[in-house]
């Protein structure tokens, strides 16, 4: 084999080898990223906002291929429950929602007077409504069950909930006007606090794992 | 560790000997500040360098102006326009002078009318002027069958008046509307028109200004009044609240108000003619503890404290919105400053090409459904209008934006905290790395109890469901509850469980499965992974809620797990799963649903413990190092609060250890 041929195999093999980078790719390309929003931040220029734009759109592309995915997923699951009788009558509403909205936004567009926004404005809109309120009632059972004394700290924390409660109602005010600061003290002295240390924790873990990820030292989002 | 420290230290003097320097720019604009206002009416004789600058600009706008031609976009965008009209009168026959003119009456009068007989007499030149400038209609004919509808009423007939004195009329602005909607035209002049005045502000780009900085640099100045301006609000404050009441009298007296008010309710200073004597006698007064002046004086102490207090919030509020300014507003200031500066030399240009707002008018759409030999003269100087408009537009970003990257010395303190963090990170990381195993990491119950929620329920034959919130890929929550989920499906496949992913964006959904796919090839059982057990299930919060509600109520799982990103679905999620009776695990960094975690779940991972999870579990290297590095961290910040604290305790004017942290 003469010298042209082998180098040859040699290139094509390298330029194979780059093709199955399955893992190096999204590292690098999270490096590149990286680097151009950390430099942005520190050096104003139209360089720099471009290579961020870049990113930004790029992201926004995946997003929207993602969409589609998510939508193929959707149907695929609920064919197949359907398909063996797993929770049938769920998914047949479900897809004749989802295919029924579709056919609507193709035909008559997505505009206010359409079937497809009455379908969002008088049926999707009042069910988000629905399950968001159901919110309140959620809260009532959940604080029956945390203000029940079972330690000190549950004490404490019954102490400070009842001062709350009464220090945003007129009655605590009526009881005695002292309530409503002893409240505002709680929420902004020791609640606060403890929020603030909580969210300091976060962020310090929320950086250390963003350095992790833009020196590709983080792989196992990549299944490595 | 003591070296560590020595080396923070030492780089923690060095940042503050740069801070003492002073900064190359600040960031906080001062719509005020003389700069600013340039006379663009009277350009001064001698021209500053700036003003040469801007005229050169100014000059070679023109010339761009003058070379371009609108010949390409005008031979494009007629037709289309010319098209679009014809096309929309032929769709619309009906659209006739008189059909307006009729509709409009008819709208005007359908419902009441008093009187129509006297319109004449009320009214003389309304019909005539009607009948001359729409001759095809017959006004007689219009009022007779508004006659017969009812009766007029006199807003409507000053309303017939106000229509007399209509110049545009329905169906050109519905025309105009439609063009100016239409991708054609718009889409057309902001993709190939754009281009051509990008083309020529490129021209434009050697004005680029090197010297941004010192422009920017000209606020400094304004910061530090308005920064000593603070503090001095402050320490008057704080006078106010010591203040001994004897003063206060003294304030008083030089209150002209006060002195009026004195006057007026006769207290024994009539007498009392000079400013001294006044005061003598007021602090007779006041040792006697008249009742009235001490009831006054508190009065006015109070009233004092406030209007100071309320001067100094002004003040301070007003200081910090500065500070927030970006430096982005800055270069808008600076953009819109320059902008002003190179119009005064092109407004002769304006002028002279009789250049006005570049609209479609009902006059042009007339002309264009006409074919009137005039419009080609007109659509010629709209289009030229727009190049003009869009390329003085466009060179302010030519002039601002300089190609090199200019460094953004105010924060350069930030730079040396992110080296300094990095450092940090990769120190400990060598040494987690070296000794690993004696490392360690405090009990996180929450976790423990992942072990025994899997192992439940393999023995109950129940499923595991896992959720990761609404997050997206981008939320560090988000990637953090994958580690999780990866350690979670090892588990499941060890103990032969079953795990439902539900997912609330696709591409996480995408990577669930891969994490999931993972779990199991780690645990040796990869061909028990079921890919349709990680699902979309909807992008809305609430919509997503109640489908992971469902799932819960359905499935009865035996363990349910929460981490990642969460909002007001947290407790919809939750309580859902505690109905269900499975063993919850939760972990979220948002503090606001963490209580709601805490009530509902037998387990929660509590801010940083969801980032520490993944580490607990695999005990890896790498994600101990995020463990270990936040602790570390944890403990530096720790330090520099307190030393900060001790600072400002001591002197509230010792602001620079706080100027060296400041970000921008």
């Amino acid at each position: 084999m003469d010298v042209f041929s082998r180098y040859f195999i040699h290139k094509v093999n390298t330029n194979l080898r780059i093709l199955n980078m399955k893992k190096e790719i999204p590292i690098l390309i999270g490096v590149f990223a990286t680097v151009g929003w950390f430099l942005e931040f520190f050096f104003a220029g139209t360089f720099f906002e471009n290579w961020k734009l870049f990113f930004t759109r790029g992201f926004m592309s995946v997003a929207v291929v993602g969409l589609l995915v998510g939508i193929v997923n959707v149907l695929l699951v609920n064919y197949s429950k359907i398909k063996y009788n797993n929770d049938r009558w769920y998914s047949i509403y479900q897809m004749s929602i989802i295919l029924l909205m579709v056919a609507f936004a193709s035909l008559r567009g997505v505009s206010p007077g359409t079937p497809f926004d009455a379908m969002y404005t008088y049926g999707f809109i009042p069910l988000d409504a629905t399950v968001f309120s159901l919110l309140a009632f959620y809260v009532a059972s959940a604080s029956y069950r945390a203000f029940k004394i079972k330690s000190v700290e549950s004490s404490f924390l019954l102490v400070a909930a009842i001062l709350i409660m009464l220090s945003k109602m007129p009655l605590g005010e009526a009881m005695w006007d002292k309530i409503p600061v002893i409240g505002e003290w709680i929420m902004d002295g020791p609640t606060s606090a403890g929020k603030r240390a909580i969210m300091f924790g976060a962020y310090l873990g929320g950086l250390t794992m963003m350095i992790r990820i833009a020196f590709g030292l983080e792989k196992s989002h990549l299944s490595d | 560790m003591r070296s560590i420290f020595k080396h923070i230290i030492l780089l923690a003097l060095a940042i503050s000997v740069y801070a003492q320097q002073a900064p190359d720019s600040i960031s906080v604009s001062d719509p005020s500040a003389d700069s600013v206002k340039v006379s663009v009416e009277a350009p001064p004789a001698v021209l500053s360098e700036e003003e040469k600058l801007c005229k050169e600009v100014a000059e070679d706008i023109i010339k761009i102006y003058d070379s371009w031609s609108p010949e390409r976009d005008y031979k494009i965008l007629y037709p289309r326009v010319k098209g679009f009209v014809d096309d929309f009168f032929a769709d619309y026959p009906d659209f006739g002078m008189e059909t307006i003119v009729k509709n409009q009456l008819f709208e005007l009068y359908k419902e009441k009318i008093n009187t129509i007989d006297n319109i004449n007499e009320d009214y003389p030149d309304l019909i005539s002027s009607m009948e001359s400038e729409y001759p095809s209609i017959n006004m007689s004919e219009v009022i007779n069958d508004i006659k017969k509808t009812g009766k007029l009423s006199d807003i409507e007939k000053r309303s017939l008046v106000a229509f007399n004195g209509m110049k545009n009329n329905k169906i050109f602005e519905e025309v105009a509307r439609f063009i100016t909607t239409k991708d054609f035209y718009w889409g057309y002049i902001s993709d190939d028109l754009n281009s051509s005045i990008n083309i020529a502000a490129d021209k434009l780009k050697k004005y680029t200004l090197s010297r941004k900085d010192i422009l920017l640099a000209d606020h400094e100045k304004y910061v530090e009044s308005l920064l000593s301006e603070s503090r001095k609000l402050d320490r008057q404050l704080d006078s106010i609240k010591t203040i001994l009441d004897e003063k206060v009298i003294d304030d008083l007296l030089a209150d002209e108000n006060y002195n009026n008010e004195m006057m007026s309710i006769e207290f024994k200073i009539d007498s009392a003619k000079t400013k001294p004597e006044v005061q003598a006698v007021l602090e007779q007064l006041y040792k006697n503890k008249d009742q009235r002046i001490l009831d006054y004086i508190v009065s006015k102490k109070k009233e004092l404290i406030d209007n100071k207090r309320a001067e100094k919030i002004t003040a301070k509020d007003l200081w910090v919105e500065e500070k927030r300014q970006t430096i982005f507003d800055l270069l808008e200031l600076e953009k819109a400053r320059l902008s002003e500066i190179v119009s005064a030399y092109t407004v002769q240009l304006e002028e002279e090409r009789n250049i006005v707002a570049f609209d479609i008018t009902t006059q042009f759409i007339k002309h264009v459904k006409d074919s009137d030999p005039k419009v080609e003269e007109e659509f010629k100087l709209q289009i030229k209008h727009k190049f003009y408009s869009g390329l003085v537009g466009a060179f302010g970003s030519a002039v601002i934006y300089n190609d090199l990257p200019v460094f953004r010395t105010f924060r350069f303190n930030v730079l040396i905290g992110s080296f300094l963090f990095m450092m940090l990170f990769f120190y400990i990381y060598v040494k987690v790395k070296k000794n690993r195993e004696e490392m360690y990491i405090r009990r996180i119950p929450g976790l423990d109890a992942i072990d025994d929620a899997v192992g439940r329920a393999t023995e109950m034959g129940k499923p595991i469901i896992y959720d990761s919130g609404i997050g997206t890929y981008t939320d560090i929550e988000t990637i953090a509850s994958m580690l999780i989920l990866r350690s979670v499906a090892k588990k499941v496949a060890e103990f032969k469980a079953e795990i439902y992913v539900p997912t609330c964006e696709p591409i996480v959904m995408q990577i669930s499965e891969e994490m999931v796919a993972s779990g199991f090839l780690d645990a040796g059982y990869p061909e028990d992974h079921k890919k349709e057990n990680v699902f979309y299930l909807a992008a809305d919060q609430f919509a997503f809620a109640a489908g992971i509600a469902g799932i819960l109520s359905r499935k009865k799982p035996a363990a349910a797990f929460h981490f990642g990103y969460y909002m007001a679905e947290s407790l919809l999620i939750s309580e859902a799963g505690f109905a269900a009776g499975a063993i919850q695990v939760a972990g979220t960094t948002q503090a606001t649903q963490l209580p709601f975690f805490i009530t509902a779940c037998d387990y929660t991972l509590i801010g940083e413990e969801l980032y520490a999870a993944a580490a607990y579990i695999s005990r890896d290297a790498q994600i101990m190092t995020n463990l270990k590095l936040s602790d570390y961290a944890k403990i530096v910040i720790g330090f520099i609060f307190i030393v900060g604290t001790i600072i400002l305790t001591i002197n509230s004017e010792w602001t620079f250890f706080q100027d060296i942290l400041y970000t921008r």
